[in-house]
């Protein structure tokens, strides 16, 4: 069962002139297509203007693509009259922290998505409870979100999507601005709600590290999927995608250093496993020669 | 030829309930050419004592000496040290404002006093060392990608012929391209015009690669001051800090639990392939 399906999608940006003139256009999705299945987590890995913002915007009909097809739960983003119902199936999480956080008071911003959609009262106060018991808050929830941490003021954030009982969320790099810690609060929320609650989750991130406990990594190049310029199709395993080092780097993107010390070790001619995630696998793999 | 702090100590809110230290006690030299990474977690003290650096911070006591000289003394003048001691905050360039590119990078030197001839070959010289091509000088900032606008705001803080780079984790929200891009640039410049770099970071693995000298801060006051070789020896301290040493250092820690003989101060791929080569290849 897919939760998102994406079809030859195209979506250009243009650049004009005060005259409107067309002064540039630049090309996010080519001939684009992806399946998201229900309940799972997947990674979008790739550079910036790869075109992974911009599907993230096309899954919230935030944009609208040129061309093709892009379906959340089987409703069409085009149809004007279903983007609400789409944007409570698919929630979405951004980048700067600062920018999503409107109220004085964390509850009420959580409660904001709910009050907004017209939620009885009574159940909006059930929903906040637990979304914000969900993200581990429930300390700060008299607090002022001017308070907090970068993290946890995403964690708010999440709460606020939560709220609106989504079955996915869509997180456009959350941990960009965020410290070493912050970095990991959110990341674990976003596999416990995965998890947990069977959200699926799409994580853009261009951290590899991130992406190592994903279900599957999708690597995008170009507005296309790729992991090689010969336009390879890939949707594997972290295992799968991080032992193609070469292709990897061909598309000037890294791997996990562990994995990449692992291939490099292959290389010299020591004998383990292509594909290594984590240091335990290594210590491991590498226990035969000592 | 150094920047050295001497019992540098700022209070927040003194005398109030809020009172707190954000620097305390903290003294050190850098000496003249050298590569220096800040690193401590979120409120430890990093951004405060990069201020204090230029003068855009006042102590509240102890001091800063550039080249021997007290830069908080009476009638020292600040706005010369600041083109000398160049800073480039943190994301930089939401402060680009001018209507092209090499307008925006001109304003510094402008703004010392130097001709327009000049401070546009100063400028022009500035987006070259950072590496923006010639096409876009005439491009509005607004229209480039993030690390394009960041480099153009390191390019209008280089072009005031700094001896002193300081960058405010210049590294933060860029893609691995972007985040290549500018640590190489800055080891160019390093390398090739001697300028002194002091890099404040979270990153221990960026630090790993590039930095010769480390300074890790925790709750105001200047744990370790060493070659990062020596700091990534503390292992269990720096945790204890909030911080990590580098993936490669834990790693060389587990092989030597698991029963390996190897150098455990490892911190590059590059380091722990040669080491683990030569170490498994021996046996």
């Amino acid at each position: 069962m897919n939760i998102i399906k994406a079809a030859h999608i195209f979506y250009d940006y243009v650049l004009r002139d005060e005259n409107d003139n067309i002064v540039e256009t630049t090309h996010a999705l080519t001939d684009f297509d992806l399946e998201v299945e229900k309940g799972s987590f997947v990674c979008l890995l790739g550079h910036n203007g790869c075109g992974k913002s911009t599907f993230a915007r096309l899954i919230n009909a935030l944009n609208l693509p040129k061309e093709g097809t892009l379906l959340v739960d089987g409703m069409d983003t085009k149809d004007g009259r279903l983007t609400l119902n789409i944007r409570e199936k698919a929630g979405m999480v951004f980048q700067n922290p600062d920018n999503q956080i409107i109220s004085n008071v964390v509850e009420e911003d959580v409660a904001f998505g709910p009050e907004n959609i017209g939620v009885p009262r009574e159940e909006i106060i059930k929903r906040v409870d637990e979304a914000i018991d969900a993200v581990g808050m429930s300390a700060y929830r008299y607090k002022s979100p001017n308070q907090l941490s970068g993290g946890q003021k995403q964690r708010v954030a999440i709460a606020g999507i939560m709220a609106m009982r989504p079955e996915c969320i869509v997180f456009d790099e959350p941990t960009a601005m965020l410290d070493p810690d912050g970095r990991k609060e959110v990341l674990e929320i976003a596999h416990r709600l995965n998890r947990e609650e069977g959200i699926t989750v799409v994580l853009i991130t261009h951290y590899m590290e991130e992406a190592v406990n994903a279900d599957r990594i999708v690597v995008m190049e170009k507005g296309r999927i790729a992991l090689d310029k010969n336009g390879h199709k890939m949707d594997g395993s972290p295992r799968e995608i991080f032992s193609k080092v070469d292709d990897l780097r061909a598309l000037a993107l890294t791997v996990p250093v562990i994995t990449e010390l692992a291939h490099e070790l292959r290389t010299e001619g020591i004998h383990i496993p292509e594909g290594i995630l984590t240091r335990t696998e290594l210590v491991e793999a590498l226990k035969s020669y000592f | 030829m150094s920047i050295r702090a001497e019992h540098l100590t700022h209070l927040y809110s003194p005398g109030t309930a809020f009172e707190s230290f954000a620097l305390n006690d903290v003294s050190f030299e850098i000496p003249s050419g050298s590569f220096v990474a800040v690193i401590g977690h979120t409120g430890s003290g990093k951004s405060t004592l990069v201020q204090h650096l230029n003068g855009l911070y006042k102590p509240t006591s102890g001091t800063v000496y550039f080249n021997g000289e007290d830069i908080f003394a009476e009638g020292y003048d600040l706005k010369k040290l600041r083109t000398k001691v160049g800073l480039v905050f943190q994301y930089p360039e939401y402060q680009l404002f001018e209507e092209n590119v090499i307008k925006d990078v001109m304003f510094g030197p402008l703004n010392m006093g130097l001709s327009k001839e000049e401070a546009e070959e100063k400028a022009k010289k500035a987006l070259r060392q950072v590496r923006m091509s010639e096409e876009l000088y005439e491009r509005s900032p607004f229209d480039l990608s993030g690390g394009q606008k960041r480099r153009v705001a390191i390019a209008g803080v280089l072009a005031m012929d700094p001896e002193v780079l300081i960058l405010d984790e210049p590294t933060a929200g860029l893609d691995p391209r972007g985040r290549n891009y500018i640590l190489g640039m800055l080891e160019e410049l390093h390398r090739e015009r001697g300028i002194t770099i002091i890099l404040v970071s979270h990153s221990m693995d960026d630090v790993a690669e590039c930095a010769d000298l480390l300074m890790v801060l925790k709750d105001a006051e200047l744990k370790f001051f060493d070659k990062p070789k020596e700091v990534f020896k503390n292992v269990d301290e720096l945790e204890s800090y909030g911080l990590a040493v580098p993936e490669i250092t834990y790693l060389a820690k587990e092989l030597i639990e698991a029963g390996l003989d190897m150098d455990p101060t490892v911190s590059t791929v590059e380091e722990a392939k040669k080491e683990l080569l030569r170490v498994l290849k021996r046996k």
